[in-house]
């Protein structure tokens, strides 16, 4: 008889001992500090970026860059107005914005590191009436 | 140690029970191409060896519904018939990737041109490792002699169930429980929950490690779309999940044993080593570009639990754990067919063993001494062959709709899901939770299909609201295993909140 059944047996014996070894923690879901709580607080957080885009303020290194920030909550903004009783009607609308804020959020992205902010400048009038369009709708949702 | 071998021995079980209505299909596949069709009509369906071969034979692997299993007494049966080699294996791998409803499923995932795409690599797949192995080994194709015809009427059927039940009694099984084996070594070999971080997007070896732990593998098309979608709403490796649906759903150890057998290990390691390189390679290609937009990389993923050891080696009551997964997680349509399997393959070995087999056969080949009637038309078994076949993909389709049914009754059971989720959750019955969170999801799943199928568009407003509540199901699955008794309860809040909108979004389809 072949000694090879034996020998699989032994390793699957073996393999079978090693379990012990496994890490049995559960896996959490990772959410971003920087995630806002729902709707409304996602605009006010996108308020406040803007002020301090133009307003020229520099993070310190080991802080998350300010455009990425801006493109997470950007890209966050229909997922928080699906989680409250807004009709279709106006979270179409967000959708539409953060779409268009999007496109924009990748322009400025695309530039080097030292020219977003002037790149963010020369979009700054369509932010400001985006970001209005975005706080008349941030009244109706709360 | 007992809990990881009861674990492998209930991986197996469970792998069994999920393919064998896709090993019936394939054994009566088997029996029209032999009894019906014969060797020069299914030559003639796969494209008598010529330059559309290939095509055809994918297209016909994405139509018939059989899984990598059940595709083995296909292919058997094409061996015979005088297939190419190249034919045969874009058959072998195409057939259990996708069927209609899991390519319906798939339409689900984040954007429907994931689904296009992974099927137009399948196409690339099987077009390039079909084309190589005609090419490096020509002549491959070798005919029996044609089977000898069968009496028109009753007996063509019953000629076609005695090849089935041949086929189960027979190698075909063999292979098909060597692939199953595979299943089980993965068990023992994997921890429990060990791959809950094996795919992570930006993991630049997550496709070619999710390629080593496909290849012994074994997901029935839909499970491998349901682990697909679950890696997507994680925002897991996209070339991880192609990996994943190529080799785990497309190949299993037992095909590669019959290649083996039938070609040579020589080729075979030649072959394997194109179909590793190409997907490894494609995997690479798609990984970035097709990553869904929008999606917060959770940083685990449940997708490949299945693959590990059901149990924690310190787990003392594993064996009474396997028989109740056994008893609640079985569909009742994988006991039908487990019992149709039970016997025809009795019948098999009866037939085997017994020594009127031989009369039997030619009780079947007998031919009637003359037609009853002048009205009493025999069809040409090719045409009875080409029928059964067609009633095959029609019944397939005919199953999309019981697989998907109206958006009416799905809100109907989904109300009844949704409320034993959260009143589980909130009550701390931890068990009860976890056994429907995954019934509501695939509800929620099932309703978006549904109106796709029917003509109905989802609006992007109702794909952000289903979205939510899987997101919230997610959640809850997660402080349920974590038995944390107040998050349960917020969770479980927190997602009737959302059922309720979601059903507010959908009210037009769901009363």
């Amino acid at each position: 008889m072949p000694h090879w059944p034996a020998g699989l047996v032994w390793a699957l014996l073996l393999f079978a001992g090693c379990h012990r070894a496994a890490p049995a923690g559960l896996a959490e879901h990772h959410t971003p500090a920087h995630k806002p709580a729902d709707y409304s607080a996602a605009v006010a957080q996108l308020g406040k970026l803007h002020e301090e885009i133009v307003g020229g303020r520099a993070r310190p290194a080991d802080e998350l860059d300010v455009f990425t920030e801006l493109g997470d909550v950007v890209r966050w903004l229909p997922e928080l107005a699906a989680d409250s009783d807004l009709p279709e009607e106006p979270w179409n609308r967000i959708a539409r914005t953060s779409d268009e804020l999007l496109v924009l959020v990748a322009q400025i992205q695309a530039a080097p590191a030292d020219r977003r902010q002037a790149a963010y400048g020369g979009h700054s009038a369509r932010w400001e009436r985006l970001l209005g369009e975005l706080t008349s709708i941030a009244g109706t949702a709360s | 140690m007992e809990a990881v071998l009861v674990g492998a021995v209930l991986r197996f079980l469970q792998a069994l029970l999920q393919a064998t209505p896709t090993i019936l299909v394939g054994v009566f596949v088997a029996g029209i191409f032999r009894r019906l069709l014969g060797h020069a009509g299914t030559r003639r369906l796969f494209g008598e060896n010529t330059r559309r071969s290939l095509l055809q034979a994918w297209l016909i692997g994405m139509l018939l519904p059989v899984c990598s299993l059940g595709v083995i007494p296909v292919v058997r049966e094409l061996r015979r018939a005088g297939v190419s080699g190249g034919t045969i294996l874009a058959f072998a791998l195409t057939a259990p990737l996708f069927n209609p409803i899991s390519v319906l499923y798939g339409l689900t995932l984040s954007e429907p041109v994931v689904i296009i795409t992974f099927c137009f690599c399948s196409l690339l797949i099987v077009t390039v490792v079909g084309l190589a192995w005609d090419r490096m080994f020509p002549g491959t194709a070798a005919a029996e002699p044609e089977p000898p015809a069968v009496a028109y009427g009753i007996k063509r059927m019953l000629a076609v169930a005695v090849t089935a039940a041949e086929e189960l009694a027979g190698p075909a099984a063999v292979y098909i429980l060597i692939g199953l084996a595979g299943v089980s070594l993965l068990s023992i070999a994997l921890p429990n929950g060990c791959l809950q971080q094996a795919a992570e997007h930006d993991e630049a070896w997550a496709p070619l490690f999710m390629t080593a732990v496909a290849i012994p593998a074994y997901a029935t098309p839909m499970t491998a779309m349901v682990q697909l979608a679950s890696m997507f709403q994680h925002g897991n490796s996209v070339g991880a999940a192609f990996a994943l649906l190529a080799l785990g759903a497309g190949a299993n150890v037992g095909l590669v044993v019959w290649m083996a057998r039938s070609y040579g290990a020589r080729r075979t390691a030649a072959w394997f080593g194109i179909l590793v390189a190409v997907v490894v390679g494609l995997a690479y290609g798609v990984d970035k570009p097709l990553y869904p937009h929008g999606v917060e990389p959770a940083g685990h993923t449940h997708a490949f639990d299945g693959y590990c050891c059901p149990f924690h080696a310190e787990e003392t009551r594993a064996l009474s754990l396997a028989a109740q997964l056994l008893r609640e997680k079985t569909a009742p349509h994988e006991r039908q067919a487990l019992v149709m399997v039970a016997l025809l393959t009795t019948l098999g070995l009866v037939l085997k063993r017994s020594r009127r087999a031989a009369g039997v056969e030619a009780w079947l080949q007998r031919q009637p001494a003359a037609a009853a009637s002048r009205y009493d038309v025999v069809l040409p078994a090719p045409v009875l062959g080409g029928i059964g076949l067609a009633a095959v993909v029609a019944l397939s389709v005919f199953g999309c709709y019981v697989y998907y049914p109206p958006p009416e009754e799905i809100f109907e059971e989904l109300r009844t899901v949704n409320t034993e989720v959260v009143a589980s959750a909130t009550s701390r019955d931890w068990d009860t939770a976890a056994y429907w969170i995954p019934v509501h999801k695939d509800w929620i799943r099932k309703v978006q299909v549904s109106m796709f199928l029917r003509g109905i568009d989802v609006t992007r407003y109702q794909r952000a609201k289903a979205d939510l509540v899987l997101e919230r199901l997610e959640l809850l699955e997660h402080e349920i295993e974590g038995r944390r008794a107040e998050p349960a309860a917020q969770a479980g809040r927190a997602l009737h909140q959302s059922y309720r909108r979601l059903r507010a979004a959908f009210a037009a389809v769901a009363e």
